[in-house]
């Protein structure tokens, strides 16, 4: 009977020797996938061209300011040399809108989309990194090897010096204001005690409220027409103290009993012409004053009352007029200005210098922060005595919100240099001659 | 391709590779401006590196289009494309800054991208463990290509031992042993006993035409155990003479079985390039586009 045998010749013996030159079926799909599979991507890459359409092509999403661009690759990719290098250049931004020089004397000037990166979202393109800026004012050099800045500043909550005033430590202003005083409980007002508040005297120009305590008993010097271009107030920065808005009510500027007005809050020289006018006005109209003797009725220590009768009008008027001079300089202007001896007959009074924005190199918005009490930053206020005092906040005060390394950044306050500070020098923004029309943006024709 | 100590160098290399990678790809992270970018000098530089491991290791297919090339030997070749392309993948992450992607063509090249690394692991670990799998469990293994031309050898084997076995002139008593067999234990003088061979045309005509002619693994002599039960039956009911055709046709099972399970083996551990290899072609193709508008944009 047959055994089954299995030499290493019959099983050889049994091999097709031709097998090789037919394709079985697994190599046959291996090869046709391999072809059909780049094929396709060959045609969707060659679709896309033909069509024109970039946007597969894309980065990423644009931001909400471009993404009317839409798939327009080439509002911003112009081409440049030739064919194929389509990278952005600043002129291609200028063409929209202007980003003016920062300083002129940086070493160099970074190009918009090296800070604006593009194609991230719809992310706010100003919200530029820290390393944007402390590229350079880590290590802060000019053209010149000479900055007025401090050179060295790496990110908000360690590396920024204390802001520039509270470094100096000196209000440079001249009007002297005893906050602790204002500030008192049954501080005396016009019609009777008052406790006043930080708002009573500093607020935003977009608050128009009436002084609480009283009317002005100066009416304040009218606005001109307004502009209606002008951009409307804000409530970003307060506006300057005002005399007529916020201290006449209570520190009346009278220089004579006989008289119910009050001086104009201006120049001595001023202040001078009007005591001699009016009070010519009043010898004028009543003569028979010349003869009667003042009788002093407030015992001012500084105020020497002339007890004899008046020669003549003139005479009478130059009395009356040093007397009232005397109280002014030396009391009731004094209260609040440092009044120094003139060069003629009329003393010099500083100008008031009343900061109106203590940080010109950043920008700051009290509206949002509106929901502190005024305290929680400007703390040192309610025992503040001297002019001097600068009660801006200081950095730590900040650093308490605005602390992107040192709490969980869900707890922090933005605290990039974009939050504060501005690198185009909007001043100098140049107009932009706008060269699309409607179709030829939206839709290249 | 079985990873034994001659990858050692490769893996080496490789690791210190992605850890120089990672080393310039930290601090170069920490402080980009805006983050890590493709088109920045460092996210170049590895799409670049990462593209050219990626085009050495594709070279493999045309090395084996060629194999009179003698550029090499296959098995350098072969661990130069499992270790090149897995260094390449942690150099794609460094040069995307480990996004994803946001537009269509980067997020089809990262997910060709997984999906060819992934179906390249698994295929070289299916590459390692099963050849020794195979070489114990089929021991009867041939041609791949030839399975269906080997089984219709063993279907004429089958029938060429049958026509032996039907041709083979008995001994009168072992016919007569061979009809009690099949008649209980009595026979009838009258009648003339059957070959003995006609048991097995029988149970050739019944079972085994059709488990070597149509699908194996669906038949009951598929199973080992069944078989060797079935044909110890068979055994007993035919004439020792016939054990040998019978033993004969159990060896032939056996192969057939052992067979179905090359087949098995093989789309195992071979199915996996129908989509790896295509995928990679398409890899190639399109990271050439990105590119070019990368560079270009």
């Amino acid at each position: 009977m047959a055994r089954r045998v299995r030499t290493a010749k019959s099983l050889a013996q049994r091999i097709d020797l031709d097998y090789f030159k037919r394709l079985h079926p697994f190599r046959r799909w291996k090869f046709l996938l391999s072809v059909a599979v780049p094929l396709v991507a060959v045609v969707w890459v060659a679709a896309l061209g033909i069509a024109d359409h970039s946007r597969p092509y894309s980065a990423g999403p644009m931001s909400a300011a471009h993404a009317f661009v839409g798939s327009r690759c080439e509002v911003c990719h112009a081409t440049t040399a030739g064919f194929f290098l389509r990278h952005v250049k600043d002129n291609a931004c200028k063409s929209c809108h202007d980003g003016p020089v920062h300083q002129t004397r940086q070493t160099f000037t970074p190009s918009c989309a090296s800070c604006h990166t593009e194609h991230r979202g719809p992310v706010r393109l100003a919200d530029v990194s820290d390393a944007m800026c402390t590229q350079c004012h880590a290590d802060l050099r000019t053209r010149d090897g000479h900055s007025r800045y401090e050179n060295r500043v790496a990110d908000f909550d360690t590396a920024h010096p204390e802001f520039a005033p509270l470094r100096s430590g000196k209000d440079p202003g001249t009007v002297k204001l005893d906050h602790e005083v204002h500030l008192k409980a049954g501080l005396k007002g016009p019609h009777g005690p008052v406790q006043m508040v930080c708002a009573d005297c500093h607020r935003p120009p977009a608050d128009v409220r009436p002084w609480p305590y009283a009317a002005p008993p100066v009416e304040p010097i009218a606005a001109a027409q307004p502009d209606p271009l002008a951009p409307p107030p804000t409530r970003a920065y307060m506006a300057p103290v005002n005399y007529e808005k916020h201290c006449a009510a209570c520190h009346l500027l009278n220089f004579d009993r006989r008289f119910s007005e009050l001086v104009p809050h201006k120049e001595p020289k001023i202040v001078h012409d009007f005591v001699v006018k009016k009070l010519s006005e009043y010898i004028a109209a009543h003569p028979e004053a010349v003869r009667q003797v003042e009788v002093s009725v407030q015992r001012i220590p500084e105020v020497k009352i002339e007890t004899r009768p008046a020669r003549d009008a003139a005479d009478w008027v130059a009395m009356r007029v040093s007397e009232a001079e005397q109280l002014l300089w030396k009391k009731t202007c004094k209260e609040c200005h440092t009044v120094k001896p003139g060069a003629g007959p009329l003393p010099e009074i500083p100008k008031a210098q009343i900061a109106v924005r203590w940080l010109p190199h950043s920008v700051f918005s009290h509206e949002a922060h509106q929901m502190l009490d005024c305290t929680a930053c400007h703390a040192r206020t309610p025992h503040s005595k001297e002019t001097a005092d600068v009660l801006l906040p200081g950095i730590a005060t900040c650093r308490q919100c605005h602390a992107s390394r040192r709490l969980a950044p869900a707890d922090s306050a933005q605290a990039r240099c974009f939050e504060c500070h501005q690198y185009h020098d909007w001043s100098k923004q140049a107009p932009v001659n706008g060269r699309y029309t409607i179709p030829r943006l939206l839709k290249g024709m | 391709m079985i990873i034994d100590r001659t990858h050692r160098p490769w893996a080496v290399a490789s690791a210190i590779v992605v850890l120089a990678g990672a080393a310039l790809y930290v601090p170069y992270s920490v402080r980009a401006p805006a983050g890590p970018e493709g088109g920045s000098v460092m996210g170049l530089s590895f799409g670049i590196a990462a593209a050219l491991l990626m085009l050495i290791a594709g070279l493999l297919g045309l090395r084996r289009q060629v194999p009179g090339w003698r550029i090499g030997r296959m098995q350098t070749w072969m661990r130069a494309h499992l270790w090149l392309s897995l260094v390449a993948l942690p150099l794609i992450f460094f040069h995307g800054g480990f996004s994803f992607g946001h537009a269509t063509l980067t997020r089809i090249l990262m997910s060709l991208l997984t999906l060819v690394t992934l179906s390249g692991i698994v295929g070289a670990l299916l590459q390692h463990f099963l050849p020794r799998q195979m070489t114990r469990r089929l021991p009867m293994e041939t041609i791949y290509e030839q399975i269906d031309h080997i089984r219709e050898g063993l279907r004429q084997e089958a029938e060429q031992l049958l026509a032996a076995a039907e041709a083979a002139k008995l001994d009168p008593k072992e016919m007569l042993l061979a009809a009690a067999a099949q008649g209980g234990g009595s026979v009838t003088v009258a009648a003339a006993p059957p070959h003995p061979a006609v048991r097995l045309r029988e149970f050739y005509e019944a079972n085994l035409r059709a488990y070597l002619s149509g699908s194996a693994r669906a038949h009951p002599l598929h199973a080992a155990d069944t078989a060797q039960r079935t044909f110890q039956y068979l055994r007993a009911g035919v004439s020792p003479s016939m054990h040998e055709t019978v033993e004969a046709w159990e060896s032939i099972c056996e192969e057939q079985r052992q067979l179905a399970g090359e087949e098995r083996f093989h789309r195992v551990l071979h199915g996996w390039l129908l989509v790896h290899v295509p995928l990679s072609y398409a890899l190639l193709l399109l990271t050439a586009v990105h590119a070019f508008q990368g560079l270009r944009y």
